[in-house]
């Protein structure tokens, strides 16, 4: 399974390649033409059969969240930094893949007995905390780690129960999954398919994807925050699981573009498509960046609603997937007649 | 079978305090084969019996079998479980745990949740998530999960054998399923060997909520004397009160709990031996099962021996199969040093 493959690899952000690598060897003879820019965003040119001559750009992003190493300590536990947004409570006791050679560690904490009753009560900062590889000190240690090295969640896809499942790095390697998979069409549209770097650190790759490419159109394929979890009043759900992808009108830092939401909407009730809107406006993605980027774009989120967000454990319904992917490619389809009367 | 492949078939038995029975029914069998002799008691512990021919005395090992975890205290409307814990567990540890739950016949994956960060205000980040507040996420809608999960149904952690650097291991319920492992080496390695007194294994239940299965498992055997294997903490960065480090030999305890003679004569077998070790000191209660086997019947001599641990009850619970082969040879070769009890207990 694509997805499975995808959420298993580790690609943090600025170490995307083996997530790139992947990419490029599954769907390169699907394409008319590739670029890989500086920054290590992928471009898939892909011809269309009744172009409109606009540039259509679909676009998610390969980076995840995770740490970095930043020193080793004399007893060879290996302290690190945040790569992203991470919530400090979810990273005690998990298992964790260090570096290019995959080193196993753990991120400990002292025994439960051994704690006072202060500590206890206090919140565990990632600056306090370590990861054992099991090294007898620093010197055996640095055979195996270096500061810098990169570090993932070690944290497989699992299916749940009917269509959930739970896997890390669901932002957004489901983008990426659905792009490897509506590639193999041709629309009637010409499409660049996008994979961008670097968004979790603040949507670089977008940005300067934003200018090589200058989209009339961008359609942003991401995974968003559903909050319709325990302990979480119903008033505060930002997006359910099962209620299919979401649309989203304005986020942290973009504004979709009405016109083409409500395309897509059209898009959706045509097909009999289950969808959802977005109901905060928490958060932010690729579209900000592709917005304001060069000469402006319109914009479009479509998105994957995903509990626990930013952690090892992200839990899904693969019929929200199923429905996302039908509703891009619905889109896709059709999106050549849009860009001929809508854009300019 | 290695102690590496023991632990890595043990740890994956679920066994949380009170619900031991089928990792049980898995030991018992096991031990049968290879000492002669096995049952399950009232309680639900294992005993374990290697005959002598003509029998000099008896001895018995003891580990725990249980291991702490949680339990579902209540299913939602929407399907999440809330949950409590079985044996000291700190929340903090929890929320981005993978999780089964053992319901009726069946086993379901789970998550332990916790909010994302876009959607919380600075303040809640600094807030120590509390069982009251933790749940479990197992995909399931508010009818399958009321119709099919049972109330107190057990949840343990998602084992997964972690192999570290160092020969470390890291895994759930090391404490105390390590110890079953080497015991399950020790009666294999003594198999073939004739004995002179009754050799027992005691796999205990219920050691996490209270000692409770070696209370009655040391009155059933009432041996000569017992040795009871448990784990201790090992040194990690956050806690250097431990004196013990993972790698570095086993643990031999001394104080008020343990029978000094039996000390005196172990530790001479070691020094004998050149095995490393570390002596343990504890002044009081050790909080094992040989608190408890102490003061069975009209009292048992014992003797406590630990395995360095580090994250004790925790998902990751690490230690050494250095650790855990020394202790292995030291018992398996202080068993053979003696035939009758009488010769350790008397000088």
């Amino acid at each position: 399974m694509l997805l499975k493959k995808l959420t298993e690899l580790n690609g943090v952000s600025g170490n995307e390649n083996a997530v790139s690598n992947f990419i490029l060897s599954e769907i390169s003879k699907y394409a008319d033409e590739i670029t890989k820019d500086t920054l290590g965003n992928l471009i898939f040119y892909k011809k269309g059969k009744n172009p409109s001559g606009k540039t259509v750009g679909v676009f998610a992003h390969m980076d995840e969240v995770g740490l970095i190493a930043t020193s080793i300590t004399d007893d060879g536990y290996i302290k690190f930094s945040q790569v992203g947004g991470l919530d400090d409570r979810i990273l005690l006791t998990q298992r964790v893949s260090v570096g290019d050679n995959a080193i196993k560690g753990i991120i400990g904490i002292k025994a439960v007995h051994l704690q006072t009753k202060d500590e206890r009560k206090r919140v565990v900062k990632t600056e306090d905390m370590y990861i054992d590889i099991g090294a007898e000190n620093k010197e055996e240690a640095l055979k195996f780690v270096q500061k810098g090295d990169y570090i993932s969640f070690d944290s497989g896809f699992v299916s749940l129960y009917g269509s959930r499942i739970k896997a890390k790095a669901l932002d957004d390697r489901v983008g990426c999954a659905i792009m490897m998979d509506l590639i193999k069409n041709t629309y009637d549209e010409d499409i660049y398919f996008c994979f961008t770097v670097q968004e979790e650190t603040g949507l670089r790759g977008a940005s300067v994807l934003s200018r090589r490419l200058n989209p009339d159109i961008s359609f942003v394929l991401e995974s968003t925050t559903a909050s319709d979890t325990a302990f979480s009043p119903k008033h505060l759900y930002s997006t359910s699981l099962g209620g299919g992808p979401v649309l989203t009108n304005m986020d942290r830092g973009a504004y979709s573009d009405k016109k083409l939401n409500e395309f897509v909407l059209g898009i959706a009730k045509e097909n009999n498509i289950k969808y959802q809107y977005k109901l905060s406006a928490n958060g932010g993605n690729d579209a900000r960046a592709l917005q304001t980027g060069a000469s402006g774009s319109r914009v479009c989120s479509i998105s994957l609603p995903c509990r626990y967000i930013h952690s090892p454990v992200c839990v899904a319904d693969m019929e929200d997937f199923d429905s996302m992917k039908a509703l891009i490619h619905n889109v896709l389809c059709k999106i050549n007649t849009f860009s001929a009367t809508e854009v300019k | 079978m290695s102690i590496k492949e023991n632990i890595k078939i043990l740890s994956n038995l679920s066994a949380v305090s009170g619900h031991e029975k089928s990792a049980a029914k898995f030991l018992c069998s096991k031990l049968a084969k290879i000492m002669g002799q096995a049952y399950i008691d009232n309680l639900g512990n294992v005993i374990a019996c290697k005959k002598a021919r003509a029998s000099q005395g008896s001895v018995m090992l003891e580990a725990h079998i249980d291991e702490i975890g949680l339990m579902v205290k209540k299913v939602d409307d929407n399907g999440f479980l809330e949950i409590v814990a079985v044996g000291g567990i700190d929340p903090r540890i929890l929320p981005g745990n993978t999780v089964v739950i053992h319901a009726k016949d069946k086993e379901y994956k789970g998550v332990i949740g916790a909010n994302p960060p876009h959607m919380m205000t600075a303040d809640e980040y600094e807030q120590v998530v509390g069982f009251d507040k933790l749940f479990v996420d197992a995909g399931f809608d508010g009818d399958f999960a009321k119709e099919n999960i049972p109330l107190g149904s057990i949840i343990t952690f998602d084992s997964e054998f972690y192999e570290l650097k160092g020969e470390q291991i890291s895994t759930k319920c090391m404490d105390d399923r390590a110890s079953v492992a080497v015991l399950l080496d020790v009666a294999q390695r003594l198999s073939k060997i004739d004995l002179e007194f009754d050799l027992y294994v005691c796999i205990c239940v219920q050691e996490e909520v209270g000692l409770r299965g070696s209370t009655v498992a040391a009155y059933s055997v009432n041996p000569d004397f017992a040795i009871a294997i448990d784990v201790t903490h090992a040194k990690t960065p956050d806690e250097s009160k431990p004196e013990f480090k993972c790698g570095g030999g086993i643990a031999v305890c001394k104080g008020p709990n343990v029978h000094s003679t039996l000390v005196n004569s172990f530790i001479n077998h070691l020094n004998s031996l050149e095995i490393p070790y570390e002596t343990e000191i504890e002044g009081g209660n050790t909080g094992t099962d040989a608190w408890a086997i102490q003061i069975a019947r009209e009292g048992i001599p014992v003797l406590l021996l630990s395995l360095p641990l580090k994250y004790m009850h925790t998902p990751v619970e690490t230690l050494s199969l250095k650790d855990c082969e020394t202790l292995s040879n030291s018992l398996e070769s202080y068993l053979k040093s003696f035939k009758r009890t009488e010769e350790v207990l008397c000088c």
